[in-house]
Formats: structure tokens, sequence, C-alpha cells
């Protein structure tokens, strides 16, 4: 069936965002480094493409594939422009806010420093490959890289995450 | 689940459905996107057709020489009635469907031997080649609208309406429409790797005339995969 449009594609697209979004801010939140409104920025502009890409979307044979790549495009795309939003008005207000940092513990603290402090790829590759536990040919695909370049970006960004953590458990200041 | 594994599971939050209100946004936010691609599209569009028909009248007065054996154009103002086989093509097609031989420096990943008559590569990464009229106002890489963008990819060609196949170089293809008059050409490559090239509804090219264009593309060794 082709998608008509207006009141179809809202729809199809309405119940599909009600289904998945609350997991595409999860996955969000981590390819952000744990930043929930940045997190939220980012399921935004991504779900905002993915309307005005909405055939395409469910033509495509793999939609979980399509839209982990529509995810680390926009992530990419923001760490791209010259310039990086600071702020965002929204039309509602986030659905998951950012925990206060003395929340959480403190190990959990320089966990999400240090991946803050990754490489979107790389980021993205730790948390498809080690969270999501995607083998390397879906992380390759939705990063748009080799398989190669998975291997060793997850395996540096996971060596940085555990040395964050040993850190925490060993109380070393670098 | 390990610490780290845990620790990241935290990051990420509790997953909490969405309000009705959030959800109706983000349907809010798409409609305007698609109605603004429409709008700049349909502007696009009307100025290129504007572009033809100031064309195709300066090719009116020029065919009106002494001596001049071509097919003639009526002189007596618009409508002008086109014989020229080549002129009736431009002025049913506002975008211009003549190719010609692209002189400029090679992109990344790609060759390109012909190119749509007044068009530019507007970008090229490893991962796409995009090519745009030229003076086309939107700058932005990152969107397709009334470009063709050409990628390498591993998806192949899916969804219910069967596409038209066809030969593109001695390659099998398969060409896909999808809505808004956006076409999709998939030429194999082998390995289950496909050259994808999308061309926008402002191209209105006849079977023919894609695989001509798509047979002069050729993917190099510094070609990356196309994240979609």
């Amino acid at each position: 069936m082709k998608v008509g449009r207006g009141d179809a594609r809202d729809q199809e697209f309405h119940d599909f965002v009600s289904a998945r979004r609350a997991g595409l801010v999860r996955t969000a939140t981590l390819l952000t480094g744990g930043d929930a409104h940045t997190a939220e920025d980012l399921v935004q502009t991504t779900l905002t493409r993915l309307y005005v890409a909405w055939p395409s979307f469910r033509a495509a044979r793999n939609p979980d594939g399509y839209l982990r790549r529509a995810l680390v495009n926009c992530l990419v795309d923001e760490h791209r422009r010259p310039w990086r939003r600071v702020e965002r008005s929204t039309a509602v207000t986030p659905d998951v806010e950012a925990p206060a940092a003395g929340d959480e513990p403190e190990a959990a603290g320089e966990v999400r420093r240090a991946l803050r402090e990754l490489p979107p790829r790389m980021r993205a590759a730790v948390v498809f490959r080690y969270f999501y536990e995607l083998d390397i040919a879906e992380t390759a695909d939705a990063l748009g890289c080799s398989t190669g370049t998975v291997k060793s970006q997850t395996a540096r960004g996971l060596d940085r995450l555990r040395a964050a953590l040993d850190r925490s458990v060993t109380g070393a200041v670098i | 689940m390990s610490d780290l594994r845990q620790y990241l599971d935290r990051i990420a939050g509790p997953e909490r459905d969405p309000s009705t209100d959030a959800v109706d946004a983000d349907v809010a936010r798409g409609r305007v996107a698609l109605r603004r691609r429409r709008q700049v599209h349909g502007l696009m569009g009307g100025a290129l057709a504007l572009v033809a028909v100031g064309a195709l009248g300066v090719a009116a007065v020029t065919v009106e020489g002494p001596g001049d054996d071509r097919p003639r154009a009526a002189t007596t103002g618009a409508p002008t009635t086109l014989e020229s086989p080549e002129q009736t093509r431009k002025a049913e097609d506002p975008a211009g469907v003549r190719l010609v031989a692209f002189a400029g420096e090679q992109p990344e990943g790609f060759t390109i031997d012909v190119v749509p008559e007044g068009w530019e590569i507007q970008s090229s990464v490893p991962t796409t080649l995009l090519l745009a009229p030229i003076g086309l106002p939107d700058q932005d890489p990152n969107t397709f609208v009334d470009k063709i963008a050409i990628s390498f990819q591993y998806e192949a060609p899916g969804g219910e309406t069967p596409g038209e196949r066809l030969t593109v170089g001695g390659k099998d293809a398969v060409m896909w429409a999808g809505e808004e008059g956006v076409r999709t050409l998939f030429v194999e490559q082998g390995d289950g790797a496909y050259l994808t090239i999308q061309m926008w509804s402002n191209l209105r090219w006849d079977t023919a005339t894609i695989a001509e264009f798509a047979a002069g593309i050729a993917i190099t060794d510094d070609v990356q995969r196309s994240r979609g």
C-alpha cells in the first residue's frame, strides 16, 4: 500500500512515534553522552527528517537500521555545525529530565563524563556494540564505516570508559 | 550485567512513554518540515520553468536567420510552436534533460562522466555525491530536495511497489519510484552492494536518459558506504 499524504501519513507516523519514542530517547541520551536536552533535540530532529522521508522509511527492508543511521546522521550533523545550539525552545517539555549531578554515584558521573568526551562516532560505536549488543556489521551500517573501524572505535571507546570507571574506584586523579 | 553496562543503562534513563503532547508535537514538526520542502520545491520548479520558457523564447528568435533551413518556430509571438525535437524535449522538462560532459575535478569516492546541463557538484564526501542546479538556494549538503544524491550502500531496494528493471552500463539495476515523484535507481555492484542515485521530482528524465547518466558514474576505492 502506498502511503498517502496528510492523514494517512500522520496516523502512521503518530503510531510509530507513540511506540518508539521512548526507546529513541534512551538511545539518543546515550549517543549524546547523557545530555537529556541535546538528546531530546536529536530525537526531534531525527523524527522530523523521518516524517519527511516517511515513504522511504516504510520501504526500507531494515527499518531499525534505517532509524539508527538517521539518528547517527543527525548526531554527526549536529557536531558539524559551525555553531552549536545551547538553548532551544520546544513546544512541550522533554519527557525525560537530566538527572542532577548530585543524584548519581561518583562512578556513574565519571562514566558519564568519559562518555561525553568520546568523539560522536566512537560513542555511537560503544553504544551500539556494547550496550545494545549489535553485531559489527549492523554497527558499521549505522555508522557508515567499515567493520574494522567499528572494532577499533569500540575498543578505544571502551578502554576510555573502563579507565574512567577504574579512576572512580581507585580515586585516581588525572 | 557488568558495572559499566549498568552505568550506561543508568545514563540512558528509564523508558517512559511519551506524552500525547510530545507525540503531537513531533507530528506537527514533521508536517511543517514537509510543507516547507514542498513550497521550496514548488518555487524552484516555477523558477526553472520560467528560465526554460525564456530560453525557448530566445531560441525562437535565433532560428529566424536568412538561409537558415532548420525547423522554424512561429514568429507571431507566444505561444511558440516548437518543431525541433530537442526544443520539445526541453519544453516538457523545465529542469532540462541534456547531459553534458563533466569538466570539473572528479569528486572523492566517485567518478562522473556527464552531468545535467546547468548543474554542478554541490558537495562531495566519500559517502555521498550531491549534484544540484547551479545557484540553487538550498546549499545544505544534508538535504536532497531538487538535487541528485549519489551514494554507495548495501541496502537493497525494498518496498511493496515493484521497481522498474533496467540495465545500466551492462549492470542490472532497478528503479524505485517513491512519493512526490522522487525516483531512486539502484545499480548492482556485486557482493550485495549498490550504487544508488536518488533523483528528485524536478528531474523528469526518461529511462534512457537516467541509464545514460548512471552509466557515467563509477565508484572508486575511497568510496564509503552511505549512512542512509
